[in-house]
This record gives C-alpha cells, sequence and structure tokens, in this order.
C-alpha cells in the first residue's frame, strides 16, 4: 500500500507543512526542523545575549568618564567613543539625565 | 648606524627642565653640535612659545625645515593636531553611524576636543610620527620638552594608555568573537571586518612602538642652574624617570658664573654659586654633569650659539 507522503508531514505534528520532493528528503527537513526549535534556537537566544552584555562591557568601560573617572586614554579611543556615544546617550536619558548633571560625554 | 647593536648610542634625546633654566639653548645647541659632528639632525621644539624660532631667528612650521648643514627643525602645533585629530574622527564616525545621531556624535567631539589630556596627547601623537624619521631621514633627534612635571607625565603617558586600550581590544573581541559565533550558526557570510577593533588594535600598536621608541632608543638629559629649587626638583625627577624605564643621560648645569665675573656682587654670587654646585655634584653622584659657562652676553644669536656649543661636545656620545 502506498503511503500519501503528505500526510506523513501532517502526522509528524508540525501543522499544516506539506513536504514535498523524495521521501527521503522530507523527512530530513522535518528532522532540521525539529533539532532547530529544540536546540539551536535557545543557543542562539543565548548567544544573543551574551553578545549584548559583552557590548554592554564595552559601552560602560568606554564612558567611565562619565563617572568621574579620569581615562588617559580618551584620545586614542576617541573613534570607538564617538561611534557608541548615542547608545551611551539613550541608556542614560533611560535611567534620568539629573543623575548625570555633567558627565562631559554627551550632554 | 646601527642603532640596535648592544653599546650604540640612543639616537633621541630629550631636554629637559624646569621654566627658565635654558633649555632651549641647550636643546638647540645640542642638535648644533650634533649636526656639526656630522650627523644628519631634526630639532622638535615643543615649546608653545616659539623660543626655539625665536633663538634661532627662523621662523618654524610644523613640518621640518632645513635650517643648517644636515638640521632640520620642526615646531609642534598641539592645537594643530588636536583639531585634525578630532576633524579625521568627525569624518570617519560619521560615514558609520545613522544621521539622526551626527549631532550627538558632535557633541561629544567638542567636548573630548576641549577636555584636559587633550593636547597633551595630540603632542605625543605628533611626536610618534617624527620619531618614525629615525634612522630613515635623521641619525639623531633632539627634543625641547616642556618643564619637568609636564614632560614625566607626558612619557609615562603611554604606558598607562597602552593598558587601558588593551583592556578594551580584550572587551571587543569578546563581542566579536561572540558576534562571529551568531553569523557563523545562521549560516551567514564569515564575518565582515570590525573596523572598531581595528582602530583599537592600530592605536594599541602605535602606542606600543612609542613606548619601545622612548624606553629603548631615547636618553633624558636634565637641565638646571646651580639654585636651590632647580636642585630639588631634578634630584626629585631622575629617579622617577628612571622608575618608568626612561634612561637618563647628562646633567646639564646651565649658567655657572666663571671665575672672571668680578666685583663685589658677583664675588657673593659666586661664593653661593660654589654651595650649590658642591651640593649638586655630591647630591647627583654618578650621574654624568657637564658645568656650561654663563656667557658675559645672553645666547640669543647663532654666533653666541656657535660657541656655547662647544661646552656641550661631552654630551655627544663617543662615534661607534
Amino acid at each position: 500500500m502506498t503511503e500519501d507522503r503528505s500526510s506523513r508531514g501532517r502526522a509528524s505534528g508540525l501543522g499544516d507543512r506539506t513536504v514535498v520532493g523524495t521521501p527521503g528528503e522530507g523527512w530530513w527537513r522535518q528532522a532540521l526542523a525539529w533539532h532547530d526549535a529544540l536546540f539551536v534556537t535557545k543557543w542562539r537566544s543565548a548567544l544573543q545575549r551574551e553578545a549584548k552584555q559583552q557590548e554592554d562591557t564595552l559601552v560602560a568601560t568606554l564612558y567611565l568618564s562619565a563617572f568621574g573617572i579620569d581615562d588617559p586614554a580618551a584620545y586614542h579611543t576617541l573613534p570607538v567613543t564617538a561611534e557608541y556615544v548615542d547608545r551611551f546617550h539613550t541608556w542614560h536619558r533611560s535611567q534620568g539625565l539629573d543623575r548625570f548633571p555633567d558627565p562631559g560625554v554627551c550632554c | 648606524m646601527l642603532l640596535s647593536l648592544p653599546g650604540a648610542p640612543r639616537p633621541i634625546a630629550f631636554v629637559g627642565g624646569k621654566g627658565g633654566v635654558g633649555k632651549t639653548t641647550v636643546a638647540t645647541a645640542l642638535a648644533l653640535a650634533s649636526a656639526a659632528a656630522g650627523e644628519r639632525t631634526l630639532l622638535v621644539s615643543t615649546d608653545p612659545a616659539h623660543s626655539t624660532s625665536d633663538l634661532l631667528g627662523t621662523p618654524l612650521g610644523s613640518e621640518p625645515i632645513r635650517i643648517g648643514e644636515l638640521l632640520d627643525a620642526v615646531e609642534i602645533d598641539a592645537e594643530q593636531q588636536a583639531d585634525r585629530y578630532v576633524a579625521a574622527v568627525r569624518a570617519d564616525v560619521h560615514r558609520l553611524v545613522a544621521p539622526a545621531v551626527r549631532d550627538t556624535v558632535d557633541r561629544h567631539l567638542d567636548l573630548a576636543r576641549r577636555g584636559a589630556g587633550t593636547l597633551e596627547s595630540a603632542l605625543l601623537d605628533r611626536l610618534a610620527d617624527l620619531l618614525a624619521a629615525c634612522p630613515g631621514d635623521y641619525d639623531r633627534i633632539v627634543i625641547d620638552t616642556a618643564p619637568t612635571g609636564h614632560t614625566l607625565r607626558l612619557l609615562a603617558m603611554p604606558e598607562l594608555v597602552t593598558g587601558w586600550i588593551e583592556g578594551l581590544v580584550r572587551q571587543r573581541e569578546k563581542v566579536h568573537g561572540v558576534d562571529r559565533m551568531l553569523r557563523n550558526m545562521a549560516g551567514r557570510e564569515p564575518d565582515h571586518e570590525d573596523p572598531v577593533l581595528d582602530r583599537l588594535r592600530r592605536q594599541r600598536t602605535r602606542l606600543r612602538e612609542l613606548r619601545r621608541r622612548l624606553t629603548e632608543d631615547a636618553v633624558f638629559h636634565a637641565v638646571l642652574i646651580p639654585e636651590r629649587l632647580p636642585i630639588e626638583e631634578t634630584v626629585r625627577a631622575l629617579p622617577a624617570f628612571e622608575a618608568a624605564g626612561l634612561t637618563v643621560g647628562t646633567v646639564v648645569v646651565n649658567r655657572v658664573l666663571p671665575a672672571e665675573a668680578d666685583g663685589g656682587f658677583l664675588a657673593a654670587r659666586r661664593e653661593q654659586q660654589e654651595t650649590y654646585l658642591q651640593e649638586l655634584r655630591e647630591r647627583l653622584r654618578g650621574r654624568r654633569l657637564v658645568e656650561v659657562a654663563q656667557q658675559p652676553r645672553d645666547v640669543a644669536t647663532r654666533g653666541a650659539l656657535a660657541e656655547f656649543q662647544a661646552q656641550l661636545i661631552p654630551m655627544l656620545p663617543a662615534a661607534p
């Protein structure tokens, strides 16, 4: 008895997805989709959080002068501080501008 | 000239001292003596008051000009250097950020331009470029630095700064590393260059090179006059320089009243001076000392410089 290829996709629990092509190819795509949902997506989010945190640390380090810490490297890191300054500016305004009355960084 | 051989004379000479002790005269005369000894020499003035160009009777600019046989001179204009640098950064960053953000960037750059350490950093930046011309274009570079306290901060700065930038580079590498993993996972193209990381690495390399040159290829000569305050300041400063990894050369005792200076007033002065000279020789024992006699007239012309420079020949290392 020949199996209905399209029903195989439905039977796997992936909703209305219709599997096309050869049977082998269809199974492989399903397997990839399961793998992605179970493992890769979680891992990707974790990495994205990690990337954000690392970047936040970089931004915080760049703007120590806004917290009154003298930065002897300010001249040499100027291209980097200038590029990131709007992110810092947005962040400190979200914290309430009055906490940085004279940061000398962007305001 | 093979400068990397052990014992080879150090080709970069800093001449420092309190304001008014004669370091401009000594630096200029040393440069003249060096050129007269057959070395292609560059005299660098860092004094914003243009004293060197007054002394030479020739206007100097921010690019080296020929002022004598085998001798070029240049002034570092820190304000101009800072303006140029900030303008270049502004152009770079404006290309990278959204137009709405450019005003914030400009505000930041204005504040940075007027910040405390900017002029000193700009001076050091320009100096790094000029030092690169030795040994290629020049056998010796003589730098007329500002008074001692400032000089030490200036020379200590590369070490402070490289440490700071090192931390930023490592942090940025972490950011970049994670970003690259994300891209690989998403099947996107392998990472494009990270211009921020490139910039940080370039600055780090530049500063490491400057510190290397200052510790390996430079010597620091100190100028003082035989009086209380200059003696105290010099005795304190020299160990501090050495602690920072710099090499101290000759201590030049300037404006020593010669025995021929007569009259009751000068006799009293010479007596006081002798006390100071004894003290100085004692407290700076172990250092190379050159005592330079005061002239009847100010050293303010090329002719007077020619006589003055003869007294500085002991400061030049013996030819290899």
